[in-house]
């Protein structure tokens, strides 16, 4: 299992496009992907678990990987993050 | 209610849709109100409503998609998103774990669960102390909302029993070929005009459908005995012995049943002087094929496509558009295939959330087609694959034409498209339909440009007259058989002579036999209409000569009035 704190950035926070770039990127992986916040953990697969995180810029988020291609999934929903969700786009 | 309510006879007045005097116990499909069931199932019924839940998810998912085709251009951006959003939210993994559960653990019925479901993810999002985030449990009712109401209307269509009369606010096509599968004894709808399309597919079907029946709803209630009466445009509530005698004779004398209508609408058609008119079919759903497809012997005059995008529901039918091409293809053989282009407006499109104040002198037909140019190839493009596997030839035509640079665009993709498909170009001809009058004041040009036109006169009425075909208040205005209208047609089949090009008409007034005498008479190359108006047009025809049509032709180019006309309509029979 693997953790990581993130911070949002993107100015808008995790609107519908970005719950479902975030969604759809993490639905590639095998690994099992939640987010937790404030003592409230989600599923990260889950677009309305995503949206009602209500994660706007700013909030300090922990993201959590867990299954074969752990590291892979992390990576990659890091690197999303970072860019602002611009290429989760398929 | 007292049972004084049971015996009072109440009679409505409303708009007939197609034909026949029918009576039966009333069947109410009013599914706007969300009444969530309460009751809770037994463990057997589990399975089933977890598996009424899941196909409600499916159909709204294939709803959106098709929406999504209709948007596929970048301009439209926006409106994709936000369908690609709600489509991420039927596949959320936890709200259908969420939804089963509710029905496994407490004994909800499935519209329940949905409800039950979403109701967490809501209170969530309205604790959120951003504006954003709360708008969106507007977005997330709505989907719970449609997915519920996919579920209550299959409940409700459970109940419907043959010979019902149904009773409805409102009814589109799919709905009728619903209830037609079920057999029900015919329809009553508070809303609608009579050219709307659900009508069109009533006559198609052959169940009686009466529209525009103000208050019927809020009188009638389950099981209580209704009658249709198409040929007196009205509605009765408790109909009298005498009332219910009349439509004991009516069946009597109907010694054609609706049963043997396919074979009827093969026989040929020779007039009485050997002249032979074409009598072409108006198709607007994959259904009709399936029902009439052996029997369209002397082709289809109209094959209306955009239903294939806007209708896509639970309807049985799960044809894509190339497999119901090839269906058209084969009910044909060899007869005429006309198929029109999208005709959809801008008021069907998501994400165009400004209603135009005129749809219908807005944005639709070819004008839409010009600005969606992803969606015009891939019609085409599909239309002419099916053209070359089944080496048939196939006529198209384009919708709402105004002015000649739009046709001069179209035939410009069309041949962009035909240049990577080779095989195609000697099987495609293009068309246009008349239906504004700028087109049929200037045939003569638009005629140099296309192949053959199709004269469309719902709408070439409507807008001759300035009358809204689907607004009841100016129905009256509404008259197809106006002099304006018929002088402009035949102004276009003249312009179709002078040069020996094909003046088709596909429109209602095609399926009023004694107006298919007329254009006959006039000179009209072919004739289109709702199969099940077929029948009645070409028995008219086969009494009368040529030469006879000629004749009323010419009086009727003589009338300058609506009265006048209609003295010489009464005088065939």
């Amino acid at each position: 299992m693997l953790k990581k704190n993130i911070v949002v950035t993107n100015p808008e926070g995790i609107h519908a496009r970005p719950a479902s770039a975030l969604v759809r990127l993490a639905g590639k992986f095998e690994s099992e992907f939640f987010i937790h916040t404030h003592g409230y953990k989600i599923n990260g697969k889950s677009i309305l678990g995503v949206l009602t995180l209500a994660a706007e810029c700013g909030a300090n988020l922990e993201l959590e990987t867990s299954g074969p291609d752990e590291k892979k999934a992390m990576d990659a929903i890091v690197e999303l993050f970072e860019n602002n969700f611009k290429n989760g786009e398929d | 209610m007292t049972d004084d309510h049971k015996y009072v006879p109440k009679y409505f007045t409303g708009t007939p849709a197609s034909y026949g005097l029918v009576s039966g116990p009333a069947f109410i499909y009013v599914t706007d109100e969300l009444i969530l069931n309460n009751t809770e199932i037994s463990p057997s019924q589990i399975r089933d409503q977890q598996k009424q839940a899941e196909s409600a998810f499916r159909i709204l998912d294939l709803q959106l998609r098709k929406l999504l085709d209709l948007t596929n251009d970048e301009t439209e951006s926006e409106a994709n998103e936000i369908i690609n959003f709600q489509r991420d939210i039927l596949k959320d993994p936890d709200l259908i774990a969420s939804v089963n559960s509710f029905v496994r653990s407490d004994y909800q019925t499935a519209d329940k669960a949905v409800h039950s479901a979403f109701r967490k993810y809501i209170d969530r999002l309205a604790s959120s102390p951003s504006h954003y985030f709360k708008d969106r449990i507007v977005d997330l009712r709505d989907i719970r909302d449609r997915l519920i109401q996919i579920i209550q209307q299959k409940y409700l269509l459970q109940d419907v029993q043959e010979k019902d009369i149904v009773v409805c606010r409102e009814v589109t096509p799919g709905d009728i070929l619903l209830f037609s599968r079920k057999k029900v004894g015919g329809i009553i709808s508070e809303q609608g005009g009579i050219t709307s399309h659900a009508a069109i597919i009533a006559k198609s079907v052959g169940i009686p459908l009466m529209m525009s029946v103000k208050g019927i709803t809020e009188s009638v209630q389950s099981r209580d005995v209704v009658l249709i009466d198409c040929d007196n445009s009205q509605v009765i509530l408790n109909p009298e012995e005498k009332n219910l005698s009349a439509e004991k004779d009516y069946k009597k004398s109907k010694n054609e049943s609706a049963s043997d209508l396919p074979d009827r609408i093969s026989r040929p058609t020779k007039m009485a002087c050997g002249y032979h008119i074409p009598i072409m079919a108006n198709i607007e759903l994959v259904e009709e094929l399936d029902m009439f497809g052996s029997k369209l012997t002397e082709g289809i005059g109209l094959l209306r496509t955009e239903s294939f995008i806007m209708n896509k529901t639970d309807n049985g039918s799960s044809d894509d558009d190339y497999t119901i091409y090839e269906k058209a293809i084969k009910s044909v053989d060899d007869a005429p295939l006309n198929i029109r282009l999208y005709d959809i407006g801008g008021d069907k499109l998501p994400g165009f959330t400004k209603a135009e104040p005129n749809p219908f002198l807005g944005w639709r037909g070819v004008r839409l087609l010009l600005d969606r140019k992803s969606l015009l190839i891939s019609q085409l493009d599909l239309i002419f694959d099916a053209a070359i596997n089944h080496q048939k030839k196939i006529q198209l035509i384009i919708p709402m034409v105004t002015n000649k640079d739009d046709v001069t665009e179209i035939k410009g993709i069309v041949h962009e498209r035909l240049a990577l498909k080779p095989e195609a170009v000697d099987l495609i001809s293009v068309g246009i339909m008349v239906e504004v009058p700028a087109v049929a004041i200037l045939a003569d040009y638009y005629l140099e440009q296309v192949e053959f036109v199709t004269i469309g006169t719902n709408d070439l009425t409507q807008y001759t007259l300035a009358a809204d075909r689907t607004n009841s208040l100016v129905q009256h205005y509404f008259n197809q058989v106006h002099p304006a209208v018929w002088y402009l047609i035949n102004r276009t089949i003249e312009a179709g002579k002078r040069v020996n090009k094909p003046v088709a008409l596909c429109g209602e007034l095609a399926s009023n036999p004694k107006a298919a005498l007329i254009l006959v008479g006039m000179g009209i190359s072919s004739l289109s209409m709702s199969p099940a108006a077929i029948p009645e047009v070409k028995t008219l025809l086969l009494r009368y000569t040529k030469a006879d049509a000629e004749k009323i032709a010419k009086e009727i180019l003589k009338c300058t009035s609506e009265k006048e006309i209609n003295i010489i309509l009464e005088s065939i029979n």
